[in-house]
Formats: structure tokens, sequence, C-alpha cells
């Protein structure tokens, strides 16, 4: 499938789709991830992470694509892969692929948020599924508040709503805490 | 609504881009003046990233391939968490048929250290050469567990072990998550021997 396809399908919402497309990547950065001591099952960890941030970048507004979907994944799980070797606080002498000339300009920006985003899917998972499911159906779907008190049960849509920011604040809490965390962590370090 | 949801609800509407012109000056100049303010804002377009994520990750989940024919290791199913005392006594497996009924399926998602479950040994044991392994109360009991997973989750054996070792003690304990192409793991549930460990 060609890349303008792909994102088209993205803009009109068949995620899935153009995900199972853009699954044809992934042995690519296998290959990368196994060289450079890990395993398929980190390869498909950070793939996925790709995708999600190509997701992203397709939904930013004015993107264009300025080099090949597949090369843009592979540069993304480069670095993150990269990240991650760091963070298990492996030796990276053993790396064995420089970086790549068509690495994309703005791939710092795009990933400096990462750990922070991270932390804040961490912080939701941790508030089980109803809330995720609020949250989700009103700034994923965008479902109107009635539509969601109804298949969610809530008395009426300001019930509904209510939830919805509960839901959110206790988020933020969670997310607090972990960023905390981190902090002291990286000044124990 | 108590002030705060009243507040991030402002928030989402100034991050959708849904204000008014007016709205939305006296609102940045609020946030101008107030760094809680800032912190917020900031907080919730990261949260609200989050949820997207998640419901994300969930698609690329299920769009992800399954494993099969053409998936090279990237297609293994079923990743063996092997937990003996030692592998020594796979090597002298006929003094240990009943080792066999040690092996059970677990689910592996989210499941903590399985419980050991001392299988039926036989009161003395025999001896065993170069074996680090120290016979104790407790100790000798012979465990497989067999925990189907995909090529991703591999995370969740190496955890599980992790933890079965600190609550064990290494050195008590012989440990080695395994990853096994799914027609051994039948061939070995079907067969008479357990695969050597090396």
């Amino acid at each position: 499938m060609d890349d303008q396809r792909i994102i088209e399908l993205i803009r009109t919402g068949r995620d899935h789709e153009a995900f199972k497309a853009l699954y044809a990547h992934l042995p690519k950065v296998e290959h990368l991830v196994r060289q450079n001591s890990g395993r398929s099952g980190d390869a498909k960890d950070i793939f996925q992470d790709a995708l999600i941030i190509f997701h992203r970048r397709v939904r930013t507004e004015g993107f264009t694509l300025t080099s090949s979907i597949g090369t843009f994944l592979f540069a993304v799980c480069r670095n993150l892969w990269r990240e991650e070797l760091r963070r298990r606080n492996k030796s990276l002498t053993e790396w064995k692929l420089e970086d790549a000339p068509d690495e994309p300009a703005d791939l710092t920006a795009l990933l400096a948020r990462e750990g922070e985003y991270k932390r804040a899917e961490q912080a939701l998972k941790s508030l089980g599924a109803k809330c995720l499911d609020v949250l989700t159906r009103f700034y994923v779907k965008h479902e109107p508040l009635q539509l969601i008190a109804k298949a969610l049960g809530f008395a009426g849509e300001g019930a509904a709503k209510t939830r919805k920011y509960k839901c959110l604040e206790e988020a933020r809490k969670r997310y607090r805490q972990l960023v905390q965390m981190t902090v002291a962590n990286t000044e124990h370090a | 609504m108590r002030d705060e949801l009243h507040l991030m609800e402002l928030v989402d509407r100034y991050l959708d881009g849904s204000m008014n012109e007016a709205d939305r000056v006296a609102f940045e100049a609020r946030a101008e003046a107030s760094k809680e303010l800032r912190q917020l804002i900031e907080d919730q377009r990261v949260l609200r990233e989050g949820v997207q994520r998640t419901h994300l990750r969930g698609i690329a989940q299920k769009a992800s391939p399954k494993g099969g024919p053409g998936g090279s290791v990237a297609g293994l199913f079923a990743i063996l968490a092997i937990i003996s005392a030692s592998y020594v006594l796979w090597n002298r497996h006929d003094e240990f048929e009943h080792i066999e009924h040690g092996i059970e399926d677990v689910e592996s998602t989210g499941s903590d250290a399985p419980e050991s479950e001392a299988a039926a040994l036989p009161d003395t044991l025999p001896e065993i050469h170069g074996s680090r392994t120290t016979p104790a109360d407790t100790t000798w009991i012979v465990k497989q567990v067999i925990v189907p997973v995909r090529g991703s989750e591999t995370a969740v054996i190496e955890h599980m072990a992790d933890s079965i070792r600190r609550s064990v003690g290494a050195d008590s304990i012989f440990i080695r998550p395994r990853a096994m192409h799914p027609d051994s793991v039948r061939k070995m549930l079907e067969g008479d021997r357990a695969p050597r460990l090396n």
C-alpha cells in the first residue's frame, strides 16, 4: 500500500487498516533490535510506539510527508531502542547501526515528550476500565455526553460529565506522582 | 460542579480551540498570571494525548500480525518458562517420571509468580553431582510452567522469572525462561522426555 493511501486512512479514522499495512515495516526493525541485544518482543513494543508517534505526526497541523513512512518508522525505532538500551544500562559500544543521514530533522523534538506521554498512559491505565472508557469516548471518539451517559449507565449528561472530570482529575494526580518519582530517581542516579 | 472540575472544562475548551476570541484572550491572560493554571493546561494536554495513545495502542495490538509461518523467530507464539530445581534433574529424567505431573498451563498476562506446588517426590533424593542445589525441607520442587505468550510478551515471562528468583533465592533454584517453537512444546507435552536445558 502506498504511503499516501496510508495517510489517508489515518486521516479518515481507519487506523486499524493503516496499522495493519504498516506492520510490513516491522521485520527491518526486528532485525535492528535483535542485532543490538534485543528480542523480537522488544522490537514489537517499540514498533508500536513508533506507529503511535507516526499517528500523532499525521494528526499534526500542516503535516507533510518528507521521507517515506518506512524510513520514518525505522528512524524512530532506532532512537527508541537506543534510549531503551541506555535505560537498561547496556553499553552502547556494540551498537551496530550508526545514525542514518535520512533521519527526519524534527525527530528529537518529536521524541522529547515520549517519557511524559508514557507516564500519562501509565496513569490512565491504572484508573481502571470504566474511567478509561469514559475518557476514550469523550476525547477520542468525541461521543456526545448524552450518549456516553446512556452507554455507561450514568444518570444523565451531568453525571457523565462529572465522572469524566473526576477520572481526569484522578489521572492527573497519579500522573503527577509518576513524574515526581521519575524526578526523584533521576536525582538519585 | 466543583471549581476544579469547571476549570478543567475550560482547559478542554481552550485545548480544543473552541473558545471564542474574547474568552481565549481572557483565559490566556489568566494562565499568564498563574503557574498552576499553566501546569494544569500542560498536564491536561499530555493526559489527553495519553488517552489517544492508549486507544491507539489497543488498535496497534489488534492489527499486529500473529505468529505463524514465515514469521521466523518473531513468529514464536509460545514461550516456555521452565522452572526446576536443577537442570540435572532433567537429565536424570527416568528417575523423576512423576515430575511430568508438574506441568500445567497458566495464563500469561498479569499473573504473578506461579504458586509452587510440591510434586510427589521420593523421600530420599538421588545424589546429584555438579548441582548447586541444596536440598532443604521445601526445596526439590520441580515444576515447569508453560506460558503461552506472543513474542511481544517476553517481558511478562522475564518479570515472572525474576520474581520467583527473588522469592526463592537464585542459588537454590534454577529458573530459565526459554523460547520454544510451538511444535516443540507440543512434542514435549506429548512425549516422554523433557527437553534438556543447556
